[in-house]
């Protein structure tokens, strides 16, 4: 028995009994590894390239073996904003670019203000000590857990209450209606956002180490800009990684963009929504819709691209732990 | 250049007194050293001066005047980090700038001072750099000069050279020590590592738990340790200890394990006699003991048994086993090594035992001196409350 161990180890070319440790750092495991996380996005993948496939094609795709001509007549007539061939309303190319820029609006809108809500509140929670410290840790945690869902007739009321104080009291005049239900969106779904962002952040504050934030304050500057100059710098990852999160977040929300952005001022995941509800799926040419969805799809993929780097970025190089 | 001095200082964190009614001073253009073990509160009493803390009690003076409740930016004192703490997204460059820049000193003033300090601690061709690409001798240096380029009153380094290779940390310790006396800078230096404190310092505090054990030159702390704890910490190996019995008449004289007898004369022998103590403990540096297989006239010796003998190259050290149990470890020439089990004299030049009171754990050399450890005494304005006076 011993004689066979040593002559494996001396065929793989080891030495002493490590035998048991190496098939698990080893290229096959690996390559298992890989091969196991690619069946389990499967689903996944070949969803999104039948709907990318189905943009590019002539005929509506039932199948993924399903043979078809490909063609950017969806294309065009998607930016034409002609959705279906033979539907009665005609969209204008105009109209498809503002609801981009709807989408976009939402998206950055909550992005700018979950970063700025919740990275000094990250901040406080890492480094300052207060009363109910952990008491608010643990609270952020229940809030997190909260579907916007179940908020939205408490969020609805608030819309209303603020709506009637601002609008009807005459506080405003009623042009800024618009203004006024693009901000409720943007904080309303920001706030969803926030518990988690700010742990997520928290996380990354607590690795700075407090010397380089004392080297700071020892330098001459002052709190409010070691926070900015030094310590923002230092959780970039993190805040990529929280920007991500509330930009698609932003970028997919369906059930407050529904409820409260006016049917007219529709972002995509809404226009999607209309096109697909409401009795005009019939009317709808599934593949011009494939073609929005794509659309759809290209911010979030570009916004992983470009971050990934700050993402994966040691933040810790020059501070030895 | 200032003088830094605290006064009645104490540091809380919560139940845990951190640091405990210091007063020292440290000399102005001094390189001054804060050594002790590692939880002591030796990097918290540099925050202190630093004004990272803010003090639970007492003063922080710089040149006599109290900055306790001085923020640290107003405070213009250089920190060297033990883990450099250096800005990982800045260069080199916008790193040692990043003081001044905080000054709001003119562009080309900048340049020219972060070039001039780093070209004195030879990182002028790293500056564009990120200190990430830096070998950790290099970081220190960046730290360095990033402490020195606001031209601080007092530059403070916690523990600067633990994180350093062997060979960069005694290439760097001469380095620092130079640099020091060559700018005239108040400098405070805190180290866990005796031989660090022992070779640069013009002045040591020993701290344990809080509390300044003894101030004096590398010399006093090294001849002369105040109580038991300064005598087993410093040294290497550190300083032998053997409870030994007191006998009082004729004149006291120390009854040591293994044989030995030790009358002390002079102010010493009326001190002891004076104390009326029953026991005592007995402390001697390894390598002031001669090991030989017979008792050496006009020497104090003791019978041994060799328990094992280590050997380093350049000396041996033998560990001996007394009668009573203790072990005594004694520095050798390379050539003695006697066989394991062998019985050998320890002998000890009278003029190099140091006895101490197993009570109090203090020197009894010092016993009739004021129980804090000040070697300087404070400047006459005093306050309220009383700060003792040292004896030297």
């Amino acid at each position: 028995m011993r004689g066979a161990l040593s002559l494996a180890s001396r065929l793989l070319g080891r030495r002493g009994g490590r035998l048991e440790e190496a098939p698990l750092t080893g290229r096959g495991f690996q390559a298992i590894l890989v091969l196991a996380l690619l069946a389990a996005s499967l689903p996944i993948i070949l969803s999104y390239t039948l709907l990318v496939e189905l943009s590019f094609s002539s005929t509506l795709i039932m199948s993924p073996f399903q043979k078809t001509q490909f063609t950017l007549e969806n294309w065009r007539l998607f930016l034409e904003g002609k959705l279906a061939p033979t539907a009665a309303r005609i969209y204008s190319p105009a109209y498809i670019r503002s609801m981009i820029v709807n989408t976009l609006i939402v998206a950055a809108g909550v992005t700018v203000v979950v970063i700025a809500a919740s990275a000094p509140a990250a901040y406080a929670l890492s480094r300052l000590r207060f009363r109910f410290r952990a008491a608010t840790l643990r609270f952020l945690i229940l809030l997190h857990a909260f579907p916007g869902v179940a908020l939205i007739i408490g969020v609805y009321a608030v819309y209303v209450y603020l709506y009637k104080r601002l609008f009807v009291g005459g506080l405003l005049p009623k042009e800024y209606l618009l203004l006024y239900s693009f901000a409720y969106v943007i904080v309303a779904r920001a706030s969803l956002e926030v518990p988690m962002s700010t742990w997520i952040l928290k996380g990354f504050f607590d690795r700075v180490p407090w010397e380089v934030e004392w080297a700071a304050l020892v330098d001459g500057a002052s709190r409010l800009r070691t926070f900015w100059q030094v310590m923002l710098p230092l959780i970039k990852p993190g805040l990529a990684a929280v920007a991500i999160f509330a930009f698609m977040a932003g970028w997919e929300e369906l059930i407050y963009v529904v409820v409260f952005l006016p049917r007219e001022a529709p972002t995509l995941a809404s226009f999607i929504h209309y096109q697909l509800s409401g009795g005009s799926l019939e009317a709808s040419y599934l593949p011009v819709v494939a073609a929005a969805a794509t659309v759809y799809l290209i911010p979030t993929i570009l916004f992983f691209v470009f971050t990934q780097k700050l993402l994966l970025e040691a933040a810790h190089g020059g501070l030895k732990a | 250049m200032v003088e830094v001095e605290l006064r009645g200082v104490w540091k809380v964190f919560g139940r845990v007194a951190a640091v405990r009614d210091v007063n020292l001073r440290f000399p102005d253009g001094k390189f001054s050293s804060i050594l002790g073990p590692s939880g002591s509160g030796k990097s918290t009493l540099l925050y202190l001066i630093a004004g990272i803390y803010r003090p639970t009690r007492g003063e922080v003076l710089f040149d006599g005047r109290d900055v306790s409740r001085v923020p640290p930016n107003e405070r213009n004192v250089g920190l060297v980090f033990q883990n450099y703490a250096l800005y990982p997204h800045m260069t080199v460059f916008d790193n040692i700038a990043f003081p001044l820049r905080l000054r709001k000193t003119p562009r080309g003033e900048v340049e020219r001072r972060v070039r001039e300090v780093a070209e004195m601690l030879g990182i002028g061709d790293l500056l564009d750099r990120y200190p990430a690409q830096l070998s950790g001798g290099q970081q220190q240096r960046v730290a360095l000069a990033r402490a020195l380029v606001k031209r601080p009153s007092v530059l403070l380094l916690d523990e600067p050279l633990s994180n350093l290779d062997a060979l960069v940390r005694l290439r760097i310790r001469g380095e620092l020590k130079r640099l020091q006396q060559e700018l005239g800078i108040t400098a405070i230096y805190v180290t866990h590592d005796q031989s660090e404190a022992l070779a640069m310092s013009d002045q040591i505090a020993v701290i344990h738990r809080g509390e300044i054990q003894q101030v004096g030159t590398p010399e006093d702390v090294y001849e002369k340790p105040r109580n038991i704890f300064v005598a087993s910490f410093i040294g290497m190996p550190p300083a032998n200890l053997v409870p030994a019995e007191v006998r009082r008449a004729p004149g006291p004289c120390v009854l040591l394990p293994g044989g030995g007898e030790y009358c002390p004369r002079g102010g010493l022998a009326s001190k002891l006699a004076a104390l009326g103590l029953e026991r005592v403990v007995v402390a001697f540096r390894p390598e002031d003991a001669i090991l030989a297989e017979h008792p050496l006239e006009d020497y104090v010796s003791m019978e041994g048994e060799v328990y094992v003998v280590e050997p380093l190259g350049r000396e041996n050290i033998v560990t001996l086993s007394l009668p009573g149990g203790h072990s005594v470890k004694v520095i050798t020439q390379p050539v003695v090594s006697p066989p394991a089990g062998s019985r050998m004299y320890i002998n000890l030049e009278p003029s190099k035992i140091r006895l101490f009171d197993p009570e109090t754990e203090l020197n009894i050399e010092y016993l009739e001196a004021p129980p804090t450890p000040q070697v300087e005494a404070p400047p006459p304005r005093r306050r309220g409350e009383s700060v003792e006076e040292g004896e030297e």
